[in-house]
């Protein structure tokens, strides 16, 4: 859905269109809506991969739940088709918004949950912290984005820099990491979860800057990993891989 | 910190729940002494050289060794994680057993094709081509002559359901909701022919699926 919104303003700046208030919030919210749905893949498949499958069976079920949302306001599960220049296709159906604030309220319970097995884990911590260390510089230099910059100590978030639909109306604070690695990425995505959660309770809802780009940031981080894999073992590039949250079949195109 | 561990293991759930995630991230800013000790790499080493100065011990600050021994020996981040799963295991599941049971789906789904029919049993479609217009995988390919009677029908309507993307344009575009996209996602194929739909096909559907699809366009018809 995020895709479309990015496409969506790059028309509406060309063609100067207002997008009305509601349509605003509505993209926003399910913005936001899709950064949970993707953290909840991201984080929980990046833990899988070093080895807890627990959390993300966990994190699933939320996903599911999440899915069916997309699915009740546009029809398909993934490939929504909803959001479109000008505004969205149709509006949000009856009762959704008051499901979307069930869910949102026990949301925080069910992290909680999964943070308890994970943050404080000696196992966890022993893979991630210290492994694949960016500095802020090095971030700039390879043209890294979104959680990737962050953790590494850069506060940049173009929902905070160049804010569009309605984020400038909504209240939420940017997580940033300080050492930049694997770790300190994970904190971020965890609590980028949290304040997700925030801006929705508040009033309504984001979207990843990563995928705001027209230039997809997975070929960019996946070059970087050759400079963060130096002195590490070879276990440490799954961990490594699992943190930049690429998916190879958008690192070919 | 061996009384702080008791005590917090002492208090009601609701409490420690709100209270971990902070206590996490103390002791993930405490660890960096111990992180050095597990993960000390050549890299780090050399690209980092201010951690040796930022991890020196300040006194009163952060937990003290008897914290962080005792957190280690009694596997407290271990053992509350086990009895979150624990509780868990009692908890209902929140499987479907699949083809017995089935999610819910909404009015607005987007499955298979279906062409619709009049209640008459006159076929909707006007062969206005505008689907085949707006289909961005140009899976739809239309030809249409007039009929004996003069009403302008098609002659052909096929769907490569192989190529459709199911973005639902075409029963967007469609202006006597003739070419709906059903409720039925279960149509897989053993090969690639039977998923190309002629006009025969899609009318089968639509005779097969009609009360549902009506259904779905009158529960919808508020935000049309």
């Amino acid at each position: 859905m995020v895709n479309e919104q990015a496409y969506s303003l790059a028309v509406e700046k060309l063609l100067n269109i207002e997008v009305p208030l509601r349509a605003k919030y509505i993209r926003t919210m399910f913005a936001e809506i899709t950064r949970v749905m993707n953290h909840c893949m991201s984080v929980m498949s990046h833990i899988m991969d070093v080895g807890a499958l627990t959390p993300f069976l966990w994190m699933f079920e939320e996903r599911e739940k999440l899915i069916e949302f997309y699915e009740r306001v546009s029809g398909a599960r993934m490939h929504a088709a909803y959001v479109r220049p000008g505004g969205v296709s149709l509006d949000i159906p009856r009762g959704l918004l008051e499901d979307i604030h069930i869910w949102a309220q026990q949301f925080g319970q069910r992290m909680d949950e999964a943070e308890e097995l994970i943050t404080a884990n000696r196992i966890w911590k022993g893979r991630t912290v210290d492994v694949g260390r960016v500095t802020a510089k090095e971030a700039l230099d390879w043209g890294f984005s979104g959680v990737m910059l962050r953790g590494s100590g850069v506060n940049w978030d173009l929902r905070k820099t160049q804010p569009y639909d309605a984020y400038d109306l909504v209240d939420f604070d940017v997580p940033v990491g300080t050492k930049g690695d694997c770790y300190d990425r994970y904190l971020c995505r965890m609590e980028e979860m949290r304040q997700s959660l925030r801006v929705h309770l508040v009033s309504d809802g984001s979207n990843r800057p990563y995928r705001c780009k027209i230039r997809a940031p997975g070929f960019a981080h996946l070059a970087g990993l050759d400079f963060m894999a130096k002195g590490h073992f070879i276990p440490d590039v799954v961990t490594m891989i699992g943190t930049m949250d690429i998916v190879f079949g958008e690192v070919d195109r | 910190m061996l009384r702080n561990v008791i005590r917090a293991a002492a208090v009601p759930r609701v409490q420690t729940r709100v209270a971990l995630p902070a206590m996490a991230r103390a002791i993930h800013v405490s660890s960096r002494v111990q992180a050095q000790n597990t993960n000390d790499y050549r890299a780090n080493r050399e690209k980092f050289p201010e951690d040796e100065v930022s991890t020196r011990f300040t006194p009163g600050q952060g937990p003290t060794i008897l914290d962080n021994a005792s957190q280690s020996l009694l596997l407290t981040e271990l053992v509350r994680g086990m009895w979150v799963v624990l509780e868990s295991f009692f908890r209902p599941p929140y499987t479907l057993m699949y083809p017995f049971e089935k999610g819910a789906l909404s009015p607005r789904f987007r499955g298979e094709h279906a062409l619709r029919r009049y209640p008459s049993g006159e076929e909707r479609c006007i062969a206005c081509k505008l689907c085949e217009a707006i289909c961005p995988a140009q899976a739809i390919t239309i030809e249409a002559e007039p009929r004996e009677d003069g009403s302008r029908r098609t002659t052909r309507y096929d769907i490569d359901m192989t190529k459709c993307i199911y973005c639902g344009f075409c029963q967007e575009a469609c202006p006597v909701d003739a070419i709906v996209e059903g409720p039925n996602y279960e149509y897989a194929t053993e090969t690639h022919e039977e998923l190309l739909y002629n006009k025969e096909k899609l009318l089968t559907n639509g005779d097969k699926w009609e009360v549902e699809l009506a259904r779905n366009i009158e529960a919808d018809h508020l935000y049309r």
